[in-house]
């Protein structure tokens, strides 16, 4: 996973046409797991394009990598982009995400 | 009858002869020149006179009177002008004759020069007079006998010619016949035949400016001796004139001879001195038609042949019999060998010498000589080529040779190929800011002409920084552009042809630069002759950064400061991007030792404990002042430490040179409160209350402070009277331990901490009246300090007593009323003379804990055995135990209790959460600097782990245990804790207060072993599980099985403690976090 994280971010500074592409185009193609270590990775990045790609990751199809990035946002203390999800997601599947982010806090 | 003065006249007849009587001399002829005399002799035959007789004579053609020859009787009868008047019309008067008498008249004739040969001449004399008519004379008739004569030195020949002698040329013979005689050449002839190597031309015979041939009815020059004149008078002259042709071609010096016969039919034919002249011939090529040429004449390129033609025409009258021709070619030029004809003939070539033999030419013939040749390169554009050609010629007459020149123009270019003419980049294509490159012009001029007026008109993009161009080690001046138009100009003059010069240019990249930038340098040359030339570019691609290097960025304390704590410290901080490129989005994430606190940030924008600085230029500086506030004291060898990480995009972070800032905190106990109660005045025997307030007035703790005084026998120590803080201690001895050697020992006496030491005595009541009671406290403190407080004067007021009945004893009593026993002294009141904080209880030296353990109140319905597992545990702690206290609200309360119940996973590692859920928010009286930074990373990494787990089958990974900065954090959160004392203060709004105790020293044991432990192994759990609340016998039995499962795995491998954490089932543990779960439920 280091390597993974070392090459994304690698091209994440070097290909400057479209970085935020490349990422995206990898990051699609993890498992479960990896995405999750990958938003953990980059909770500590504050580039707009890793906050995208956090905001992005709430519609994860799978609930844990979404629950993932919803607890790297509030760790960066990007609550506004948190409160944004769960007002415009009203589903159960959020509101499991917002219990289990409770019990986190 | 006619008179006299009419006879004689012209066209008359003579007269009848009457008097015989004259007589003529000679008789019969008469001959040109001749003198011919008359005599006339007559008589008076009659009788009378005659008178006024008159004599006349006539004068016939031929015949001319010689003057003075009249005469009468021998008398002249001239007048005086010659006259005689014999001849005139009236006669000669003669006077009168007598009878008889007899006169007699001479006269003289001269005959004519030229007089017709048989003329007769007919002499008769006339008298009359008065009475006698006219009579004649007899009439003598002479015959005059003459001849022409034609031979004579006017009668000649002369032949000139109209123009130069030349063949072809007109020459005119002239024949004049001269007639020196004095008769008439009757049917004069002319035989005058053509001279040889010329011809008549026709028409052109003309005599006496008459055409002939008209009268001759046939060409002059066919007839051999025409009669051209029927008759040439005596002196008379005629001239034929008649042009002859000179043949053509004739040699040099023919002699053109003309020729005469005259003859008439009174003259034999005699022959004219001939006359003649030299014809003057020769070979001639000096006229338009020999031309020596060049084809082509212009625009001949070198390499290019060239076709020098020579054509020799003899335009002369005379053949050449042998002419050459010598070309001359210039130097630019070269003969192509092989390929000279003569009349398209070949010609064998011999040597170098370009000399021809084109053999005899006739006159009119010509002879064509062709050359080839090459023009040499290079070549001058717009020069010439000449080729002389030297004809020579024999004979030569009188010019035997002809130079003759014909040139070519040369057109000649330049030529630059991108083959040969570029411009290459020298060295690397990466470069950087500030770096220099290097480029090679390459110029060479493969044309066959000179460039002239060359400039290399250089485009830079960007502008690069001193720029310089060599040449051959030599600097070329360059015209630079005006800004922004990344333009220069090298005059580089002409460039020879085939000839090449190298340019090298070298600048150096302006600093700063963008990454990635692309220098551009393109070339172009201008000639006047090829205009502007193109050379490829050379490219270099900037490798261009920002950087921050330790040398340059940095924290300085500002001035020589010694942080004290609550006293703000200003730390600069310089970054200097030593880079080539911008820096952007630079920050300074700064590291404050837990003690200090970031209380202001100037020069920068502040995020959390990030500094923003945004862009830096290259080179550029920026400079942020930053404000630290030390929280709380330390001891001296715990200075605050300042780290700081620049980072920036693109840029590697850059760990700062620790900033080390010394603090100084000092106790001070010097300002304290001795008083007493009562404060002036004291009775004997009356207890007095003595409140000793010590202070730690400064900014420094305390670690071992002694209170000492002492008691003069004049007071009476009350026995365990001695309270600090309201706290009892106990004696020492009889006396109050004030009193004992080392007094009372205070440790860690944090900054603003008050102890109010109170004791009671008793004042001897035999001390007199007027005594004087001074106390002095000695507070000895950091080895060397020692600060006074001298009590005020308490004066003994002594009355006289009697023993009495007391009231409220049912007895009497021998003695004094005396001071209650185990009054308590009034808690410390407001009216202070400093205002402070409530002042921390001191744990002092462990006796303190031990106290508050002994009277912590034991709940009602905790079973036995708990709360004997719970003494059994307070108890091992006493010796040597901090308390912890995790203190909730209601809501965490709840929110615990549900992350319990959902981070029940298989496996030990569901207590890893309750270990997280329950580690202590203080530890010891005092703050923990490493508590909240653990318990933060502490609850991200497990957070990160619960959600891992909620992946179907997630297998935990070491590093999801245990992190390097989560085992530093744990660390420094033991070393933090083994050297913690007191009891925490319970916060307000604490709905639940779970409090716990831990042995330092088993603790210190363990945090000794962090350093060689591996990671993620249960060594640090097992410490963690220590800090856990004890207090509550839940929490105590829980905390004790905890720790006795971690220490059974705290040498395991990482693997094996990650299988048991994943795997091992414990049966009571998970029943004893059950129970805990289940009263945190039950609580909310």
């Amino acid at each position: 996973m280091g390597g993974l994280f070392a090459a994304l971010t690698r091209a994440f500074r070097r290909e400057s046409p479209a970085p935020e592409d490349f990422v995206r185009s990898r990051y699609e193609k993890l498992s479960a797991p990896q995405r999750v270590d990958f938003i953990f990775a980059i909770a500590a990045l504050e580039d707009a394009s890793s906050a995208e790609l956090l905001a992005r990751a709430l519609d994860d199809p799978d609930e844990t990598v979404a629950l993932a990035a919803a607890r790297a946002l509030a760790g960066a203390g990007r609550s506004d982009e948190l409160e944004r999800f769960f007002a415009t997601h009203r589903g159960e599947r959020a509101t499991r995400i917002a219990r289990m982010l409770e019990l986190l806090s | 009858m006619r008179p006299l003065s009419e006879v004689f006249a012209p066209g008359t007849p003579t007269l009848p002869e009457r008097l015989r009587t004259l007589v003529v001399s000679p008789e019969h002829e008469l001959e040109p020149g001749m003198t011919a005399q008359a005599t006339f002799t007559f008589r008076n035959h009659g009788g009378a006179p005659a008178t006024g007789v008159r004599i006349r004579f006539n004068v016939p053609d031929g015949l001319v009177y010689l003057v003075g020859s009249g005469r009468l009787g021998g008398r002249e009868l001239d007048d005086d002008q010659g006259n005689s008047p014999l001849l005139s019309r009236a006669g000669a008067s003669i006077g009168d004759v007598a009878p008889g008498q007899e006169r007699r008249i001479d006269i003289a004739y001269s005959v004519a020069g030229a007089i017709e040969n048989g003329t007769i001449v007919e002499l008769q004399a006339a008298v009359a007079s008065f009475e006698l008519p006219p009579t004649g004379s007899n009439v003598v008739r002479l015959v005059a006998r003459s001849k022409p004569q034609l031979a004579n030195a006017l009668t000649r020949i002369a032949l000139e010619p109209l123009a130069d002698p030349v063949p072809g040329s007109h020459a005119q013979i002239t024949i004049r016949i001269h007639n020196a005689g004095e008769s008439t050449a009757r049917d004069v002839i002319v035989a005058s035949a053509i001279p040889e190597n010329a011809t008549y031309v026709a028409g052109s015979a003309t005599l006496n400016g008459r055409e002939l041939e008209p009268e001759l009815g046939t060409s002059f020059g066919r007839l051999h001796a025409p009669v051209i004149l029927h008759a040439l008078g005596a002196r008379a002259s005629a001239t034929l004139v008649y042009r002859v042709s000179i043949d053509t071609p004739l040699a040099g010096g023919t002699q053109i001879v003309a020729r005469a016969t005259v003859a008439s039919q009174e003259t034999a034919g005699f022959q004219l001195e001939p006359a003649s002249l030299t014809v003057v011939s020769a070979p001639d090529f000096s006229d338009a038609r020999t031309t020596f040429s060049a084809a082509p004449f212009a625009d001949l390129r070198p390499g290019e042949r060239v076709r020098f033609t020579l054509c020799a025409a003899n335009a002369g009258s005379a053949a050449a019999s042998k002419a050459t021709a010598q070309i001359e070619l210039s130097d630019a030029l070269l003969c192509v060998r092989g390929a000279t004809t003569i009349d398209g003939r070949p010609v064998r070539e011999r040597g170098k010498v370009l000399r021809f033999s084109l053999g005899p030419i006739d006159a009119g013939a010509s002879v064509t000589l062709c050359l080839d040749a090459v023009l040499l390169a290079p070549a001058v554009n717009g020069s010439i080529v000449s080729a002389t050609a030297t004809l020579d010629w024999e004979p030569a007459g009188a010019q035997g040779a002809r130079r003759l020149e014909c040139s070519a123009v040369v057109r000649s270019d330049p030529s630059f190929t991108p083959r040969r003419t570029v411009l290459t980049r020298t060295g690397s294509a990466i470069v950087r800011p500030g770096g220099e490159i290097e480029a090679t012009v390459t110029l060479e001029n493969e044309g066959t002409a000179d460039a002239n007026d060359g400039v290399l008109r250089l485009r830079i993009v960007p502008a690069l920084e001193d720029l310089t161009v060599f040449e051959g080690g030599s600097r070329l001046p360059i015209e630079r552009s005006a800004a922004g138009s990344h333009r220069d100009t090298i005059e580089i003059g002409a460039i020879e042809a085939y000839a090449l010069r190298r340019l090298t240019l070298r600048a150096r990249v302006p600093s700063p630069c963008s990454n990635a930038t692309e220098i551009r340098i393109g070339a172009a040359l201008h000639s006047r002759e090829l205009g502007e030339v193109r050379l490829p570019e050379a490219s270099w691609l900037v490798d261009s950064y920002p950087a921050f290097d330790p040398s340059t960025s940095r924290l300085d304390l500002s001035g020589e400061f010694v942080l004290r704590p609550n006293q703000l410290a200003e730390v600069d901080v310089t970054l200097t991007n030593v880079g080539t490129d911008l820096a952007h989005d630079v920050r300074v994430r700064a590291y404050l030792s837990s003690e200090a606190r970031l209380e202001s940030v100037e020069g920068a924008t502040r995020e959390k404990s990030s500094l923003l600085f945004g862009e830096l230029a290259p080179g550029a500086s920026a400079r942020a002042r930053l404000g630290l506030r030390l929280l709380r004291g330390l001891a001296k060898d715990w200075p605050v430490t300042v780290d700081a990480v620049v980072t920036a995009d693109g840029v590697l972070p850059v760990p700062l040179e620790r900033l080390t800032i010394a603090t100084s905190a000092e106790p001070n106990f010097s300002i304290g409160a001795f008083r007493s109660e009562p404060a002036e005045l004291v009775s004997g025997g009356e207890t007095v209350e003595w409140i000793l307030h010590v202070r730690n007035g400064g900014d420094g703790t305390a670690r071992l402070v002694s209170v000492a005084t002492a008691i003069p026998d004049s007071l009476i120590y009350v026995p365990n009277s001695t309270t600090i803080n309201d706290v009892p201690i106990r004696d020492a001895g009889a006396q109050s331990p004030l009193c004992s050697g080392q007094g009372v020992i205070l440790s860690e006496v944090d900054p603003g901490v008050e102890a109010a030491i109170r004791w009671r005595t008793v004042v001897h009541n035999a001390m007199p009246a007027g005594t004087s009671i001074l106390l002095t406290a000695h507070v000895r403190y950091d080895g060397d300090r020692d600060d006074e407080i001298v009590s005020e004067e308490l004066r003994v007021r002594s009355a006289p007593a009697f023993a009495n009945a007391i009231a409220g004893l049912p007895f009497g009593l021998d003695g004094m009323l005396g001071p209650a026993v185990g009054e308590r002294a009034p808690a410390l009141t407001e009216d202070r003379f400093v205002q402070l904080p409530p002042a921390t209880p001191v744990g002092g030296d462990g006796n303190g804990a031990f106290a508050l353990a002994q009277l912590a109140p034991a709940g009602e319905d905790e079973p036995e055995d708990a709360i004997e597992g719970f003494e059994s545990v307070a108890l091992v702690e006493t010796a040597n135990a901090t308390e912890t206290m995790t203190s909730f609200t209601a809501q965490r309360v709840g929110r615990t209790a549900r992350l319990l119940s959902e981070a029940r996973f298989s496996g030990l590692i569901a207590h890893l959460f309750a270990v997280r859920a329950f580690l202590p928010d203080a530890i010891g009286d005092a703050h923990c600097g490493g508590l909240a930074a653990s318990k933060e990373l502490l609850r991200d990494e497990l957070d990160r782990l619960f959600i891992k787990l909620r992946l179907p089958g997630y297998a935990i990974a070491p590093r999801d245990i245990e992190t390097p900065s989560l085992r530093s954090t744990l660390e420094r959160l033991i070393a933090q804790s083994v050297s913690a004392r007191g009891v925490p203060v319970e916060p307000p709004a604490t709905a639940l207060a779970l409090r716990g105790a831990f042995d330092a020293e088993e603790l210190r044991e363990l945090g000794d072993r962090f350093g060689s432990a591996p990671l993620a192994t249960a060594l640090p759990w097992a410490a963690l599980a220590r800090l856990l609340p004890s207090r509550d016998p839940l929490y105590a039995t829980y905390r004790a099985q905890l720790v006795a499962s971690l220490d059974a795995l705290i040498d395991a491998e990482s693997s094996e403690f990650i299988d048991a954490l994943a795997h091992r089932e414990d049966a009571e543990l998970d029943a004893a976090l059950d129970a805990i779960v289940a009263s945190l439920h039950s609580f909310v």
